[in-house]
């Protein structure tokens, strides 16, 4: 009996250790109806077959990446796929080799994927952050699903899919937004609220419900920043202050709130803590920023408010703490309250911080920063900074109630002096729906600032009000 | 002979102590009704009343500066002036009448309300760039604002605005349609009426005349 014992603990410990060893995915099978075959039709008339997959809702569809590579082999838009374990690399400009199975109808009754996450892409030696099904084709070559639009704007294509004829379509030339046909396929049927504009003009090129007031999660920590650097300025505080941590700040780091583990009674770097406030978004830096500042968090949310009338912001702005975090409510049964904002108030917000402290641009547009004090590296959440190049912050926000937001700040810089495009979005459902919607309109933004009127003294006489100020506006930020 | 002179005397007749009676009672009933039902005379005079265009312009800036709110949730206020504009009406004694614009009183109200629009639009400019960070809470001074126009326009604010906004008042002649009038008034009662129009309740006293809410004032000629 007792040797029968002693052969079974190891047999026990080897199934246990071969099961930890079986790598977690988080698998999804996706049936066969979801698989489906389309037809791409490239400028020239030719014909590909491109296995997608149809995701979620509207006209989502995620695109094979090796089918789309073999599609504009020999085209001014090639493109080569390397995709080696959970790595995929693509170089522009290279034609792809193929592998096997691509353009080949793909009937299978049963197709199994990761699930939708970000898969480490790097484009042209440049980390991004797409949202992909990682999964394998017909001949299990592993492949890579990435939606239509993500892949347009990432690679500069002409890419659309036509919804009448139920194919892809790949036209001349690059990625360009027509806001009027995105709005009419939906572009806005996944968030609360967007806007879009030049943060040094005013200038609004477009916008959904942009007054309505929404949950800003995280995205409270702008008005946090804005506060602590009026301070500095003030000569109330100093960016090389030395913060200590509360007992506050360090059991809000032990929560699952916290971002940053802090330990009560350690000191940090002013300057320090902004990064860690922008990068991560760390909650417990937003506080030990406030007690520092003004003791207690609730004289800093006060000062928060008074900022909000300074600015003139309108009634659907108010702050309730400094971090964006929702808390339990005293007044209300069984509910939480949470920082609100409307859509066009953090425009505004986002433009004066611009303006005022263009050097945010250092803290928010890092992708690591290294916080020697509590042994830890940061990385920006900002997708924007990965997958647009020129983008220079700002800042994410996601809670369960008010959905994934983000504002995001591009620099054109040209012979006119550098401008500033803004674009915001607020509830979307998921982050790859934040992701896409923000990066479409910032792009959008970009096209109408390189389009403006606003950019020579010599324009026509500004006889309204908005077209003086806009021009006043202008001369004063050469001026800088 | 003497008794007999010395019987007669000189009787005074009782109807001129009742005349008298009459006579007096007629004034002073006259007088107690004028009192309570005084006899009006047509105001005959040269008046002068101003005419509140205050409404009408803080409408016209309200419309020219709709267009800056970008950037802006609400408009800051900005202390604005009364405009008005006078209106001089004559009388005759035999019930003629002319009420017309003055026209000096017009330019010196187009001026008010250009300072009430130079207020507002440096009040805007000052929140604009506030808003935007270019400047701190206290707003941008009026030497910056003056200076950015000089390079953005080549003019002063006033020449600007006189040039972007030249319809901020009611024209001379759309007012003059309104105010101008002219024909015979009379009295009826205590009421007045011009042209045969129904008529409005007036007052006069010690150099103003009230009719309905409108209050004049006397214009004496100064000799």
């Amino acid at each position: 009996m007792n040797s029968k014992k002693f052969f079974l603990l190891p047999v026990i410990m080897a199934a246990v250790l071969i099961i930890a060893s079986i790598p977690h995915v988080d698998a999804r099978a996706i049936t066969h109806d979801e698989l489906e075959d389309l037809v791409l039709v490239r400028g020239d008339g030719e014909q590909f077959v491109i296995s997608t997959i149809h995701y979620a809702y509207g006209n989502n569809r995620y695109i094979s990446l090796r089918d789309m590579a073999y599609a504009l082999s020999g085209t001014d838009k090639c493109f080569d796929v390397s995709i080696v374990s959970d790595q995929t690399d693509i170089v522009t400009g290279r034609d792809y080799e193929p592998v096997g199975g691509e353009n080949t109808e793909f009937d299978t009754d049963e197709y199994s994927t990761e699930g939708l996450k970000i898969n480490p892409i790097c484009i042209d030696e440049r980390d991004c952050m797409y949202y992909s099904f990682a999964g394998k084709n017909s001949e299990g070559n592993r492949d890579l699903y990435i939606s239509i639009t993500d892949l347009a704007m990432a690679l500069d294509l002409n890419l659309r899919m036509d919804t009448e004829s139920n194919r892809i379509v790949l036209g001349d030339g690059g990625f360009t937004v027509d806001i009027d046909d995105y709005v009419s396929q939906g572009l806005y049927d996944e968030v609360s609220s967007a806007i879009v504009g030049d943060a040094m003009t005013g200038e609004i090129f477009a916008s959904f419900n942009p007054d309505v007031s929404v949950s800003c999660a995280s995205t409270t920590k702008l008005m946090t920043y804005l506060c602590i650097m009026d301070a500095v300025s003030d000569g109330e505080i100093s960016l090389s202050d030395s913060v200590d941590i509360s007992a506050n700040a360090a059991a809000l780091s032990q929560t699952s709130d916290g971002v940053v583990r802090m330990k009560e009674g350690r000191s940090a770097k002013l300057n320090d803590l902004l990064y860690a406030l922008l990068l991560p978004s760390s909650n417990e830096a937003a506080l030990a920023l406030a007690e520092h500042l003004d003791g207690t968090e609730e004289a800093f949310v006060e000062r928060m408010n008074n900022k909000v009338q300074e600015l003139f912001l309108s009634d659907a702005t108010y702050f309730y703490n400094c971090h964006g975090l929702p808390e339990y409510s005293d007044t209300v049964a069984a509910s939480k309250i949470q920082n609100h904002i409307s859509a066009r108030d953090m425009f505004i917000l986002a433009s004066h911080i611009l303006n005022k402290y263009p050097e945010i641009r250092d803290i928010t547009s890092t992708q690591k920063y290294k916080l020697d004090v509590f042994d830890t590296e940061i990385r920006n959440t900002n997708p924007l900074l990965y997958n647009l190049p020129g983008t220079v912050g700002l800042k994410t926000g996601t809670t369960k109630a008010s959905g994934a937001s983000l504002v995001a700040a591009y620099d054109i810089t040209g012979e006119s002096g550098t401008k500033t495009v803004v674009a915001i979005e607020y509830g979307a459902e998921d982050a790859a729906a934040r992701n896409t919607v923000t990066e479409i309109l910032m792009r959008y933004g970009i096209q109408c600032d390189q389009a403006s009127a606003y950019t020579s003294e010599e324009d026509p006489f500004p006889y309204t009000a908005d077209a003086l100020i806009r021009r006043l506006i202008l001369i004063k930020s050469r001026q800088k | 002979m003497t008794s007999g002179n010395k019987k007669r005397k000189n009787r005074r007749s009782p109807i001129g102590y009742i005349v008298v009676i009459v006579i007096m009672a007629t004034l002073l009933s006259l007088l107690v009704y004028e009192h309570y039902h005084p006899i009006r005379k047509l105001p005959a005079g040269t008046w002068i009343r101003e005419h509140d265009l205050s409404a009408v312009t803080d409408q016209a800036i309200h419309e020219w500066l709709h267009s800056a709110e970008t950037g802006l949730t609400e408009l800051p206020e900005a202390d604005h002036d009364t405009v008005t504009v006078n209106v001089i009406l004559r009388i005759d004694a035999d019930g003629g009448y002319s009420q017309q614009l003055d026209t000096a009183s017009y330019e010196a109200a187009a001026e008010c309300a250009y300072r009430n629009l130079e207020k507002s639009l440096r009040s805007v400019i000052s929140a604009r760039f506030t808003a935007l960070g270019m400047t701190d809470e206290s707003g941008l001074p009026d030497a910056d604002i003056d200076m950015l126009m000089r390079d953005a326009v080549g003019m002063s604010m006033d020449e600007y605005l006189h040039k972007a906004v030249p319809d901020i008042m009611p024209s001379q002649e759309e007012l003059a349609d309104v105010l101008d009038r002219s024909g015979f008034c009379r009295i009826d009662g205590d009421l007045i009426s011009f042209d045969n129009d129904a008529g409005q309740v007036f007052l006069s006293d010690s150099g103003r005349l009230l009719i309905g809410d409108e209050l004049y004032t006397e214009v004496r000629d100064e000799q």
